[in-house]
């Protein structure tokens, strides 16, 4: 049997003069797509400006591209071979453009990344890469281009293969196909040429051409309701495309978010009822039954379904020029779904140039990374990795109306997980001498919160040597290895979601600068009464022992206390009321506490 | 076997029934825009088929400049006793000496009549997504479009700021007063476009196939005579020919052609060097005559 002709997309992406309208040029003119009464035309532009014939203007199609040479937005351009037709999404390689890369190589069956085998491998091939990793994974091409200026040399190709795949294997990629070309002179297009007997890989076109995209075909049903029919008989039939798998009378499928089990009993196509519908095509669908069944439902295999949530950890392609921050809400369409969500948190961002992941609060313009969103109402799909027809959203402005993002579905989140991850609360650590008012300030602070309803918890530092059996005394030892545990539970307290108020002497300026260090959520309170002071008040008496020598290494008296150098706030509970500290605790932490 | 592979026009069908359901499932009031070329025909079927076994729910709006050919308008006519189509005519006529494309050229007749045409009955209708058949192969301005196409109020296409598009995930998001031009043939080439003609055997105006017909040939160019046609000096002759594409009499040639089925206008393109717009004069203008057009609402 003859093989079904195809429809291949091919996406191209190379940086500035990698060869890339060269290429494309290549394409059209080996199948006869530049017509000449277009060459024509453009042969006499580009006469009349003094060039060379320029084939980027075959290819730029507006006015502003032309001029300053460069692509803005993704050109389709066509052309066919004797068994397939193509579609060529050329998209730009400016980072002020990634949307419209990132778009064209959505839509692309293949991605093609053009590189200048003498200029290596840039930052804007890079981001080229690593958005078509994300996208499509094992179906990406380098194009190692302009062989015939390095004299076709073979050293010069591996040179730079093993530059890119150094890199690329920090990212655990591998098998990343490489074909070195001349997109001028046509070596290793459609022919092979003369000039690289020493490349024994297929050529481009021997590569698009065995493209088998049933390779990593799904077969689990998907069939997202697009709009709601009726049948001459006035019975209820949902039209869509079938995403995946494949729909036959008789079947037994689970329409989802309400979970039921129905029957298939009617399937149109075209202009008939059929017996099956295959993946890929625009179908409608009737069951047996009445159910009510809205756009956005979404009709499953029984087995391997889809999920069903409204948390979702997101990879995330930002566009908008404007920041995103937590707390910041979109309207997001998704397998014909449509509803609103809020941002719970920006977990990383991507950095291009050695695609580390690094820590952020904020994603600002063409920024990729990690992303968790809460919706509110269920969405129902796939993760991008197992089903990429089904795993995508994106995100709209809910003022201007645009598309602000593209975003993968990654993974669920539980909600208790991020409820408490989502808040960075703080640990309060009161410092000051015996007496100086750390543990009347705390409990106040807790009375407070409790009021509220803001989780907390005293970590007391005397109630804590008494939890540990006072097997600690007070020596410098003994008192850092106190601090440093009592430090410990406090971070466990803080993230998850609890205040952690922590009254300590704690006399050494080191530890506490460590422990700060170590958590960026220590506040570090400074109760700062003189001595005097204290020991005038003397409430458990423990000043009048350590003067007698009842108690060793007594802070102020026979150990010093180190003050804080730039602690976060100082109360001054020598001099004035408790309830004016408190007032201005309380002020302080305001911005801190929820 | 569990699947079946869907060759390339099963995958262009499919997209573009997609595209056509998802307008009707957002829009307030959708519209197609008919033109009576091939391209209307095929989207005419491909409505018929996304809506079967119902009537096609959105209405066909044909924009009449008084200046189609006669074959065009009785095709036309034909269609509108369609019981499936409901076809919907505004006329934008000028008197012929008000607006013609020989006096006062061809952008400016267009813009006049087209354009204003077309943007004045959209809004009299207040249609907010216009559904249309042109094709990203046609010209290097619309190789620049989305599906989705963003009109302001008064038509104008802002090309830079455009929302970029994934997939089946239309943004079809309307601000007051803005509007959607949707094209679903996109992705179509012109020989697509016959092949699918030939495959589902869909009807076009006869003036695509080639016969005998008295034509004006000035600079090269065959203009046939015509109720509207202005002959100017220059050799009248008989010559086997048909059109390519369609569009108003005095500014669309004929080529030279003995292609009088759709195989044979399919063999005719995959041996032609000549673009599918060779023969519409409004195009050459300029470098950039139909973004400009498109700028203004041309669509």
């Amino acid at each position: 049997m003859k093989n079904k002709r195809k429809l291949i997309r091919i996406s191209t992406a190379g940086s500035v003069d990698s060869g890339k309208s060269t290429l494309i040029g290549r394409f059209l003119f080996d199948s006869q797509k530049i017509f000449e009464d277009q060459y024509l035309s453009v042969k006499n532009i580009c006469e009349k400006k003094g060039m060379d014939l320029d084939f980027s203007y075959f290819l730029d199609g507006l006015k502003a591209e032309r001029d300053q040479k460069i692509t803005i937005d993704v050109a389709h351009k066509f052309f066919s071979t004797k068994d397939n037709d193509y579609v060529i999404y050329d998209v730009p390689g400016h980072e002020q453009y990634t949307k419209n890369m990132i778009s064209g190589v959505f839509e692309a069956d293949i991605s093609i990344i053009i590189i200048d085998v003498s200029k290596g491998f840039l930052e804007q091939s890079k981001r080229h890469f690593f958005i078509s990793n994300i996208l499509k994974k094992d179906r990406i091409i380098f194009c190692i281009n302009k062989m015939d200026l390095l004299s076709y040399k073979e050293e010069s190709f591996l040179k730079l293969k093993e530059e890119i795949n150094d890199f690329i294997e920090k990212i655990n990629i591998k098998n990343v196909v490489f074909i070195p070309i001349s997109a001028s002179k046509g070596d290793m297009l459609k022919n092979r040429g003369n000039n690289m007997s020493w490349y024994k890989g297929k050529t481009l076109f021997e590569y698009l051409e065995s493209f088998d995209e049933s390779k990593n075909e799904n077969f689990d049903i998907r069939f997202p309701v697009q709009f709601i029919n009726k049948d001459k008989e006035g019975n209820r039939l949902y039209g869509g495309r079938l995403d995946s798998g494949k729909i036959s009378i008789n079947d037994e499928v689970l329409i989802l978010p309400s979970n039921k089990k129905i029957k298939v009993n009617k399937i149109v196509k075209d202009f008939k009822e059929v017996e099956n519908a295959f993946c890929g095509q625009s179908i409608s669908l009737g069951f047996k039954g009445d159910y009510d069944i809205e756009r956005g439902d979404l009709i499953s295999s029984l087995e391997d379904k889809p999920f069903c949530s409204k948390k979702f950890r997101i990879k995330i392609c930002w566009f908008s020029d404007k920041e995103l921050k937590a707390g910041d809400s979109f309207i997001v369409k998704s397998n014909c779904r449509k509803t609103v969500c809020t941002v719970e948190k920006i977990e990383f961002k991507i950095n291009f140039n050695n695609f580390n992941i690094e820590k952020t609060k904020k994603l600002i313009e063409n920024d990729v990374g990690s992303v968790i969103i809460k919706t509110n109402d269920y969405l129902l799909g796939d993760f991008y990795k197992k089903n990429k027809k089904n795993g995508s959203l994106i995100l709209i402005d809910e003022k201007n109306l645009k598309t602000s993002a593209l975003a993968l579905f990654e993974d669920l989140v539980n909600f208790s997980e991020t409820e408490i991850e989502k808040k960075e609360v703080p640990i309060i650590w009161f410092t000051g001498l015996s007496g100086s008012g750390k543990t009347t300030m705390a409990n106040m602070l807790h009375d407070f919160l409790n009021k509220k309803n803001i989780k907390n918890k005293i970590i007391d530092g005397d109630l804590f040597r008494e939890a540990f059996k006072n097997q600690l005394g007070f020596s410098e030892r003994d008192r850092e290895l106190n601090i440093r545990m009592a430090s410990f539970v406090s971070k466990i307290i803080s993230e998850n979601g609890i205040i952690a108020i922590c009254s300590f002497v704690s006399p050494f300026r080191k530890i506490r600068e460590e422990i700060k260090n170590d958590n960026p959520n220590f506040l570090e309170v400074f109760c700062d009464s003189p001595l005097e002071v204290c020991e005038r008040r003397d409430v458990r008496g423990l000043y009048k022992k350590a003067r007698a020598g009842e108690i060793k290494n007594f802070t102020g008296i026979s150990q010093s206390y180190e003050k804080p150098l730039k602690p976060d706030l100082v109360l001054n509970t020598g001099g004035e009321s408790e309830k004016k500290s408190f007032v201005k605790l309380i002020k302080f932490l305001d911005k801190f506490i929820y | 076997m569990i699947k079946e592979k869907l060759d390339n026009l099963d995958e262009l069908e499919s997209e573009s029934i997609y595209i056509i359901r998802e307008v009707f499932a957002c829009a307030q009031n959708p519209v197609f825009l008919y033109s009576i070329g091939k391209d209307s025909s095929v989207l005419l079927h491909l409505a018929k088929k996304a809506f079967y076994p119902n009537k096609i729910p959105i209405p066909f709006l044909h924009i009449d400049t008084a200046y189609k050919f006669k074959e065009m308008i009785s095709f036309r006519d034909k269609i509108k006793k369609d019981e499936f189509v409901n076809l919907i005519v505004e006329k934008n006529f000028l008197d012929k000496e008000e607006m013609n494309p020989l006096s006062f050229g061809r952008d400016i007749c267009c813009k006049n009549l087209k354009t204003k045409g077309l943007l004045g009955a959209i809004k009299k209708h207040g249609f907010d997504f216009a559904i249309g058949g042109a094709r990203r192969d046609e010209e290097k301005s619309r190789s620049k479009e989305k599906f989705f196409s963003l009109r302001t109020e008064d038509g104008f296409w802002d090309f830079k700021n455009q929302s970029p598009e994934f997939g089946k995930n239309y943004n079809t998001l309307l601000l007051k007063n803005n509007t959607f031009r949707v094209f679903p043939l996109s992705n179509w080439t012109e020989i697509n476009i016959w092949q699918y003609i030939q495959r589902e055997n869909i009807e076009v105006v006869p003036l695509y196939f080639s016969q005998k017909r008295k034509v004006l040939i000035d600079k090269g160019l065959f203009l046939i005579e015509d109720d509207f046609f202005v002959p100017k000096k220059g050799e009248i002759k008989d010559v086997y020919c048909r059109f390519r594409s369609l569009g108003c009499s005095p500014c669309t040639a004929a080529i030279e052609s003995r292609a009088d089925t759709v195989s044979a206008i399919i063999k005719e393109l995959v041996e032609s060097k000549k673009s599918e717009r060779e023969n519409r004069l409004i195009d050459f203008d300029s470098d950039s005559s139909m973004e400009d057009k498109k700028k203004d609402g041309y669509f």
